[in-house]
């Protein structure tokens, strides 16, 4: 029944993705070549331990790539969103955006 | 949490409005981002206040201190300087996408194309082949007003530095309109007035943004995991 499908769209929605903290990672991540911890962090307003849980997650999920090097004797982190991350969003955002013309 | 969530989806169904999803203001959002410290309002602002000084001291025939003249570049290396080593620093590091790439360099090119004409220009009225002091001329008035309009509104689309629309109107206004007015009402000092109170405001803005800016973004701590 086409009613259930169109819930079943949100409810199929990437739950990965969904997470708003984990969102405004991708999203940013979506606008820009790469970017370091820091830009990462104040631009989502997120703290260390969070960004770096949801990264991990991200990363683990083949959304994101991290590379670690070192700047002089300082660690530094850098992030860049994966073909098959931004694919996700976009499917994401479609996903989102389809059901929220139903209101 | 449920909030969080509603806004969210708010703001993805006006970012993904188009079918094609570029994600354009979310990344013009993003790359504002960089002029959070206030440095660029503070550049404009003392470029505003500098010249609004030079015009006074120009139009009442007093004699151009050497060091007001060039007094903006060393301002303007300063403010570089403090960009660089340390609000840089604290907000991060973002490679932008190529399309930002292609506005950056439209933008480095109409800047350095208005500063070429408007040294040619400069040169041609100090060496006296163009007269600068036609009294009916409001036509050249016309076309510089047009220029420097032009000239900041395109930096700020190109920049998505929003006050270079002030600054465009308030350079059009401060010089061939007031210059144009002058023929008529004794308004010799109301151009150099508005420069004077926009870079005021400029510099002001570019003070509260800097401190909050150095509150907000504190030094990073060493250990990023």
């Amino acid at each position: 029944m086409k009613a259930s499908n169109d819930f079943s769209i949100i409810a199929g929605v990437n739950r990965l993705i969904h997470e708003p903290a984990r969102m405004a990672v991708i999203s940013l991540l979506s606008v820009v070549e790469e970017s370091d911890f820091t830009f990462l962090m104040n631009s989502t307003g997120l703290t260390q331990g969070n960004l770096s849980s949801h990264l991990a997650k991200l990363e683990e999920a083949g959304y994101v790539e991290i590379k670690k090097t070192f700047k002089g004797k300082r660690p530094h982190t850098v992030a860049r969103l994966t073909d098959s991350g931004q694919k996700e969003l976009n499917q994401y955002i479609k996903t989102i955006k389809e059901f929220l013309s139903y209101f | 949490m449920f909030v969080l969530q509603t806004i969210l989806y708010y703001s993805l169904n006006i970012i993904a409005m188009k079918n094609n999803i570029t994600g354009k203001i979310l990344e013009k959002k993003t790359y504002r981002m960089l002029y959070r410290d206030g440095i660029f309002d503070l550049a404009f602002g003392a470029m505003l206040i500098i010249y609004s000084i030079n015009m006074y001291l120009y139009i009442n025939n007093i004699d151009t201190p050497f060091i007001m003249r060039i007094l903006l570049v060393p301002v303007v290396c300063i403010l570089a300087a403090i960009k660089l080593l340390f609000t840089q620093k604290r907000i991060g590091y973002a490679k932008f996408r190529r399309t930002r790439n292609r506005k950056r360099l439209m933008s480095f090119i109409i800047a350095t194309a208005a500063l070429v004409f408007t040294t040619i220009i400069y040169i041609l009225a100090a060496s006296g082949k163009m007269d600068s002091e036609q009294k009916d001329a409001w036509f050249p008035l016309l076309i510089e007003f047009v220029f420097l309009v032009s000239v900041f509104f395109l930096l700020a689309y190109f920049t998505d530095y929003y006050k270079f629309y002030l600054i465009g109107l308030t350079m059009g206004f401060a010089a061939p309109v007031s210059k144009y007015l002058e023929l008529y009402l004794d308004t010799r000092y109301y151009g150099l007035a508005l420069a004077f109170i926009v870079g005021l405001y400029l510099l002001a803005s570019g003070i509260i943004l800097l401190i909050t800016f150095l509150n907000k973004f504190p030094k990073t701590v060493n250990n990023e995991s």
